[in-house]
């Protein structure tokens, strides 16, 4: 990536600190996806994008960035994309995924925080993430004390602004929440320097519902007993969704879903008839975090579906597009988000009817229900979960599992004896 | 040999050539995905991209990129370079 070299340095990176983790990331993709048999051809996007991920869409933003526009760095899928974009800003996802950058976030944080809190702290002290030094404000929201305090502390460092996520669903919830879309919105407006219309806040709402219908044309083709794409290709193509543009991301997972509709009909699966199916769900897997799928995917099994934020969460349910003045829009967008299942919410029974559906629409033979550790509230829920699934008969396997690979025997022996149960 | 597979990869100075040539293979049928460059070939790589070429296929490669004047860096092999169970992540 030498032809990015001056960029990073213009960006105030640590050029020396950067290139250790520039040495392991092509070795990973490697593994874990040059390893793969009869890949979709529309993957090839994927590959680039991964190829030069600290290259190709940053020096994008960057552009953009010389004619005016702001980039705002976020960390949840509760954070409306549609208000940044109807002001003419640009998203990018921060969520951190690498072990690389966790001894950066501990020295500032106790290390029984969660991993992703860890990475992405580590990430913008460290000077060692483009997208982290790139971003123009950082918007965070309250899902978890862990990232309540690290905002703190990031905040110190970069302009940063939090939203309040509810913590219950109730109808005052909801209005709650639209209020603080409304709130953003005017952050977004005074930051950007642009007003926002319902014109356009349409426009934007339209554009990323066509992204989540993209993204859906994806997953259903997951559901098929013909398997078309491995949980590998289908979790990249969902991580790098997070940083993208959102209409070349539409487009490049539009042609992805046509392969896969097609290999469905031709009859082309990835793996052999007969191969156990399995539903993930849990704390989100930040790019470059692979593990999982790759040890579940190299032990006799295929993933079909991530119940996660870097999965169905991210694209389930679209915004109402018939309002229009921003105190109706606002409330669309409100009632869409607060329909994400996640386990910050009280009472959370949501997520557990996503995935008994789930179970059923997939085809699921088994759930790996694997939370990050130091995430008590992913913890927690996965006594509510296994009880669902035991009742409904569904194998059930909770793990818990960080960013080294120092687990990874550990996790080949359990899940590689979940499947072989499954298989017996 | 067989634990140990050689793969070829074509490096490029910059992804818009490497786009190029995918896409001359591509039209020609020839099995090519796009990929890092393996960190063991830093010294000879000037962009991130490479294209990663079965051995099987590679002769046929050279033929078609020298019949269209394809442009490239260079091409190396290298051998046991992709194990899916080393779970070295990052």
């Amino acid at each position: 990536m030498a032809d990015y070299v001056q960029m990073w340095k213009d960006l105030g990176m640590d050029l020396e600190s950067h290139d250790v983790l520039c040495s392991v990331l092509p070795t990973a993709v490697g593994d874990v996806f040059m390893t793969q048999q009869n890949r979709p051809k529309a993957m090839d996007f994927w590959d680039l994008v991964i190829s030069e991920v600290h290259g190709i869409r940053p020096a994008e933003l960057i552009e953009e960035q010389k004619k005016g526009r702001k980039v705002f760095g976020t960390f949840c899928v509760y954070v409306p994309d549609e208000v940044v974009i109807a002001a003419n800003g640009i998203v990018t996802g921060l969520c951190g995924g690498s072990q690389f950058w966790v001894p950066g976030g501990e020295a500032v944080l106790p290390k029984s925080t969660c991993p992703l809190i860890k990475a992405s702290v580590g990430a913008r002290l460290g000077r060692t993430c483009p997208f982290f030094r790139i971003a123009d404000m950082y918007v965070g929201e309250t899902t978890c004390d862990g990232k309540k305090k690290a905002y703190e502390i990031l905040g110190e460092d970069v302009p940063m602004y939090v939203m309040d996520v509810p913590q219950m669903k109730r109808p005052e919830d909801i209005i709650k929440w639209k209020n603080e879309i409304a709130a953003f919105a005017k952050k977004v407006e005074e930051f950007t320097g642009n007003k926002l219309t319902p014109e356009k806040l349409n426009e934007a709402i339209k554009l990323v519902n066509e992204k989540r219908k993209a993204l859906a044309r994806v997953y259903n083709a997951r559901k098929s007993e013909c398997l078309p794409i491995s949980g590998r290709d289908a979790l990249l193509m969902m991580q790098i969704a997070f940083f993208d543009d959102p209409a070349r991301c539409a487009q490049m997972c539009n042609r992805l879903a046509d392969e896969l509709e097609q290999r469905i009909k031709d009859g082309v699966s990835v793996v052999p008839a007969g191969t156990k199916r399995i539903l993930v769900t849990g704390t989100p897997l930040a790019v470059p975090n692979w593990k999982l799928h790759n040890i579940i995917e190299t032990s006799g099994a295929a993933v079909v579906c991530e119940e996660m934020c870097t999965g169905t969460r991210y694209f389930e349910n679209l915004v109402d597009e018939t309002k229009t003045t921003l105190d109706e829009q606002f409330m669309a967008l409100s009632e869409r988000y607060m329909k994400t299942n996640c386990a910050c919410f009280t009472p959370n029974t949501g997520r557990i009817d996503d995935i008994l559906r789930m179970v059923k629409e997939y085809k699921v033979d088994g759930v790996i229900d694997c939370s990050l550790k130091f995430c008590c509230l992913y913890d927690t829920e996965k006594y509510s979960v296994s009880r669902a699934l035991k009742e409904a008969g569904v194998p059930i396997l909770s793990l818990e599992t960080d960013y080294t690979d120092t687990d990874a025997e550990q996790l080949r022996t359990r899940i590689g004896a979940f499947v072989e149960m499954l298989d017996g | 040999m067989a634990d140990r597979p050689v793969r070829w990869y074509i490096l490029f100075d910059n992804y818009e050539q490497g786009l190029a040539l995918h896409a001359l293979l591509d039209e020609h049928s020839l099995p090519n995905r796009i990929s890092p460059a393996p960190r063991c070939l830093k010294e000879a790589a000037a962009c991130g991209m490479a294209l990663l070429i079965g051995a099987d296929v590679i002769e046929s490669v050279r033929a078609c990129i020298e019949q269209h004047s394809g442009e490239y860096r260079v091409i190396l092999p290298v051998e046991g370079q992709l194990l899916s169970h080393r779970d070295k992540y990052c």
